[in-house]
């Protein structure tokens, strides 16, 4: 059973080498699910009047941040929730419904539409008490109380993503799965702990979809297993460093969700942005023999990690790929590995640990081996006294000479700073002189030139999540002009995605209006972030009236048949937004 | 009036060799396959050693993780196996 699968990939997470999770927030002993939910008040998914057409549904599922989930945005006339199921992964587990999950809080459809229906009568001071109640939002834990924001990424996403007006009468048809991360996730500059974390709200939503299927039959009074509804998974994330060739974990498991799907469950499509680095000189092209300045800046108090990608070959791995690292002032070290997941630090002249390099080939499915390594250099400023540091300037990293012939892509991993958490995070970036920021007129270069000399490559280089075969991935564009957003990334063929939504105002004036925590509330952002969300909403709504793209291409020749702009890449007319204010 | 500071040529030039960096001899990171392993977990973990949050991971000889891509696979098949079972 899924059930069971949810546990066992959840086991590390719960030993927690990486301390994401509270220790209030561990199931101790996890349960199976039992058929108890189809008969069950307390455990229902829905309010009968939010139970989707069995025709004409389709789930919405969103991983994200800080979901609003009591927003007015994602419920029916009558204070009905549409939510169907919410998991707060690191909530305080007091049990409830979820006593399947390894951590947290899962809060379903009919507890959330009482507490609203609390609300409209009174009896709650308004949607905060909702989340406070709850226990999704607890300010006496020491955790970044994002769902406390006014405007947390989650909100924008998910109402990007789900919201409809309360009497649009496609609503009803539209039940929302929503998965909180944790708050550490998103606080971890680099995202590099979200991979588990992601994987196992795949599993929940996936669950919790099918269960809902089984609802709706038993509700209805329908055949078992006739209900199965089409699935649509929100993935706003995305890192910066990876092989982007669709073999990490996460990203063949959302492969194989998609290709296979549950024999009880209609197609389960994810989406998620192209990314938002094109200009920001993380990426660079290496032949062994060569190498790249890597610029890694002062009181930086998080890591600073590159991914090596090497090219495919049969293998096994033998040590026929090292990689030779300068630290500032230093002369180079060329690493000794001769084994997968080997590690070695690095060390400077007075014996200090700099840093770290790991040697992680990978079995690609066809039998083949891709060359991998990761370099991690500490941080610049240590967050505790007496930690490992290491110096800030121009380090440099390149491709042993006698490595295996080929191309090496350098990938910086992002180290942004996401609004309302840590502040010490800095970001490096790749450097060669040959870079050209700007042309001869002061204009920004916005793709690589044909003719260019430069190691270090704008195109290309997209979110390492979205290598796999069946992803849909969303670039962004700017409303006046509907060209292509200057920090948009590109996926290999140079277009900015499968699809293209508006975000920004016009060139150089980034941000849309988006919708905040509080129903009512709103705000300013950017990125390809949101412009997944709308496709998403898109496409649920397509699928709903019926059309059934059953894969990527499908899918762009459904947004091809009614873009406002097709060449090269189809452009979406952005779902409703906000009037401005 | 702060201290005056004279600032010394340490009497290096261009062409003197620069300080040695080294790598320490490559050990296993891990031995067997566990959900979310990843490079940076390791380090996560070690540093949480280091201020007494968690356990140390344990280093490997070198060989020891030389079965792990194959152990990844059959991970992720089995799991997607089981996601999808009836």
């Amino acid at each position: 059973m899924i059930a069971m699968a949810i546990l066992s990939a959840f086991e590390e997470f719960v030993n927690d080498p990486a301390g994401v999770l509270p220790n209030d927030a561990i199931n101790a002993a996890p349960q199976d699910l039992d058929d108890s939910d189809l008969t069950d008040p307390a455990l229902a998914w829905l309010d009968d009047a939010a139970l989707p057409d069995p025709e004409q549904g389709c789930i919405i599922a969103v991983i994200d941040d800080a979901i609003p989930f009591a927003h007015e945005r994602l419920t029916l006339p009558g204070g009905v929730s549409r939510v169907a199921a919410f998991w707060a992964q690191d909530a305080r587990f007091v049990g409830g419904p979820g006593v399947d999950l390894p951590s947290g809080t899962e809060l379903r459809g009919g507890k959330i539409g009482e507490l609203l229906q609390q609300v409209a009568a009174g009896l709650l001071p308004g949607e905060d008490a909702i989340y406070r109640q709850t226990g999704v939002l607890d300010f006496l834990r020491r955790t970044t109380p994002s769902a406390a924001y006014a405007a947390p990424h989650g909100a924008a996403v998910a109402l990007l993503a789900a919201g409809f007006a309360p009497d649009d009468p496609q609503a009803r048809n539209h039940p929302l799965i929503a998965v909180n991360l944790p708050p550490k996730i998103t606080e971890d500059s680099m995202g590099t702990l979200a991979p588990v974390s992601i994987l196992t709200s795949i599993l929940f939503i996936i669950t919790r979809a099918r269960r809902l299927c089984r609802f709706i039959e038993a509700r209805k009074g329908l055949p078992a297993r006739s209900v199965k509804l089409p699935v649509v998974i929100n993935l706003s994330f995305g890192l910066t460093a990876g092989a982007c060739d669709g073999s990490s974990l996460l990203e063949r498991f959302m492969d194989a969700v998609s290709d296979f799907g549950a024999p009880d469950l209609g197609p389960v499509h994810f989406v998620l942005p192209t990314g938002n680095n094109r200009q920001s000189r993380l990426f660079a092209r290496l032949k062994p023999g060569e190498d790249i300045g890597w610029r890694i800046q002062p009181d930086d108090r998080t890591i600073t990690p590159v991914e090596i990608w090497g090219p495919v070959h049969a293998g096994p791995p033998d040590g026929g790929f090292q990689i030779i690292v300068t630290p500032p002032g230093l002369a180079p070290a060329t690493t000794a590995f001769t084994a997968p997941w080997q590690y070695a630090l690095l060390t400077g002249a007075n014996g200090a640990e700099l840093g770290r390099a790991y040697y992680t080939p990978r079995l690609l499915q066809d039998g083949t081996w891709r060359e991998g390594a990761t370099v991690i250099v500490n941080p610049t400023c240590p967050e505790l006294i007496g930690e490992p540091w290491a110096m800030p300037g121009e380090w440099r990293i390149g491709i042993d000479a006698a490595s295996l012939e080929g191309e090496y892509q350098i990938a910086v991993q992002r180290d942004e700073v996401i609004r309302g958490f840590h502040r010490e995070a800095r970001q490096s970036w790749l450097h060669d002189p040959a870079y050209q920021m700007e042309d001869a007129a002061g204009r920004a270069v916005l793709h690589d030139p044909a003719d260019t000399a430069s190691k270090v490559v704008r195109d290309g280089a997209f979110n390492a999540y979205a290598g796999g075969a069946r992803p849909i991935r969303v670039g962004a564009v700017e409303f006046a002009g509907l060209g292509l957003s200057p920090y948009c990334s590109t996926l290999p063929n140079g277009e900015g995605g499968d699809c293209l939504m508006p975000v920004d105002a016009a060139p150089g004036q980034f941000g849309m209006i988006v919708r905040g925590r509080g129903s009512g509330a709103f705000s300013i952002q950017s990125g390809t972030s949101l412009a997944a969300p709308q496709v998403a909403h898109w496409l649920a709504v397509r699928l709903a009236a019926g059309d059934s793209p059953n894969d990527r291409a499908a899918i762009r020749d459904l947004a091809d048949s009614v873009a406002v702009e097709n060449d090269p890449t189809p452009v979406l007319e952005g779902i409703e937004r906000i009037t401005p204010f | 009036m702060g201290a005056a500071v004279e600032l010394k040529d340490e009497g290096k030039g261009p062409n003197d060799p620069l300080p040695e960096a080294r790598w320490t001899p490559p050990v296993a990171a891990y031995s067997r396959y566990r959900p979310g392993l990843s490079p940076y977990m390791h380090y996560w973990q070690q540093l949480r050693a280091g201020r007494d949050q968690a356990p140390p991971p344990k280093d490997g000889e070198a060989g020891d993780g030389a079965s792990l891509p194959r152990q990844m696979n059959a991970a992720l098949d089995a799991l997607i196996r089981r996601s999808f079972d009836e």
